[in-house]
């Protein structure tokens, strides 16, 4: 069971791991990619359970890596941690894919909330 | 983590000493009139502390030497303008609010991370309460600053506010800058050394978030391989 979490801040990277575990799904691998194209790569080569991304990267962004995702017809479930929740984001995010786009900063509830449908919690 | 903080507001020193433009649209909206206020509010939350809004204050970003500036840009086009929002924080402060946000382990590096992470977040709701007023605002990576550079986005301001927060015995500020853009749509052939990129910048190998200043190395870079392509940049400072 593994958790692929994608941001190109090492803190937020850090504080998205340490919300995971406290809304109970510590048991989960977690594993780090830092941009959308390292994420890519790291799916195509082992397809995690759940991708994590930020929307905002150098390189290749969140909603970039998910059209490639999904133009290459991986189906890998996906939701968005990001700074910025206007509706026309989560309309794009929507459209693209996502199954939530969770805004920042978040708490071990609302990212509970979020995963709760999609992912067992495993502590 | 460490022992929760409390995040208080410090005492307002001084009124802001240049009162908004407020002829301009996006002074005239609800988001920057409250943008104390709504912007800090995540902060509790971020760096695991209350945040008491009731105290906080509005006065002008003062600096201190060896202090970090790290900020994001919004870009507005169509009216113009963009709003820069910074953390300011001395080296001490910015490690001791890296330490609260990542563990009592966190290096200068971590810290530095951690800051542009709050203004990451901070942009983000300025972005949004804009976006609820009907400004669309294109928000830029998060980047470090020079303190010249810093003062010369102040110099320029046509309005400015910020908010003094104090951690623990730590004290920051956020800063918000609202300046009239001065881009130009150059052809990358004519770049040098100082211009200011004024929009993210990418080419498959080379990645340079908005505000970045180019090095005569990332200048030619960028005139040799991008012949052709037309590149958003603030001219270089004077002087």
């Amino acid at each position: 069971m593994k958790i692929l979490i994608v941001d190109d801040s090492k803190a937020m990277r850090i504080i998205v791991k340490r919300t995971l575990t406290s809304a109970g799904y510590g048991g989960y691998l977690m594993v780090e990619a830092t941009n959308g194209k390292e994420a890519l790569d790291a799916i195509k080569a082992s397809q995690p359970d759940f991708v994590l991304s930020d929307w905002n990267m150098p390189e290749m962004s969140g909603i970039e890596l998910l059209t490639a995702l999904r133009a290459n017809d991986i189906k890998v479930p996906f939701g968005f941690v990001t700074s910025e929740t206007t509706a026309e984001m989560r309309e794009r995010a929507k459209d693209g894919g996502a199954l939530f786009l969770l805004g920042k900063p978040f708490t071990p509830e609302t990212m509970g909330e979020a995963l709760k449908s999609i992912l067992t919690p495993a502590a | 983590m460490g022992a929760p903080a409390r995040l208080l507001a410090a005492e307002d020193e001084q009124a802001c000493s240049m009162p908004p433009t407020k002829s301009h649209p996006l002074v005239r909206t609800a988001a920057w009139l409250d943008l104390g206020a709504r912007s800090t509010s995540p902060l509790g939350d971020l760096l695991g502390a209350p945040v008491l809004a009731s105290s906080i204050s509005i006065s002008t970003a003062t600096q201190s030497e060896g202090a970090l500036f790290i900020a994001a840009t919004l870009v507005d086009p169509s009216h113009a303008c963009e709003v820069v929002v910074s953390v300011v924080a001395s080296s001490e402060s910015s490690l001791e609010i890296g330490k609260q946000m990542l563990g009592p382990e966190t290096t200068d590096a971590e810290a530095a991370d951690a800051l542009a992470e709050i203004v990451n977040v901070v942009a983000g709701v300025v972005k949004s309460a804009f976006a609820m007023d009907g400004f669309s605002l294109t928000l830029g990576l998060p980047g470090r600053l020079s303190s010249a550079e810093f003062q010369e986005r102040q110099t320029r301001a046509l309005a400015r506010a910020a908010v003094n927060l104090t951690l623990g015995e730590h004290r920051f500020v956020l800063s918000y800058l609202l300046t009239q853009t001065t881009a130009v749509e150059l052809p990358a052939e004519q770049l040098h050394e100082g211009y200011v990129l004024a929009e993210d910048f990418r080419d498959g190998t080379v990645i340079l978030p908005i505000c970045t200043r180019l090095t005569e190395g990332a200048a030619r870079h960028i005139r040799e391989t991008c012949r052709g392509m037309r590149v958003l940049v603030c001219p270089p400072m004077q002087g």
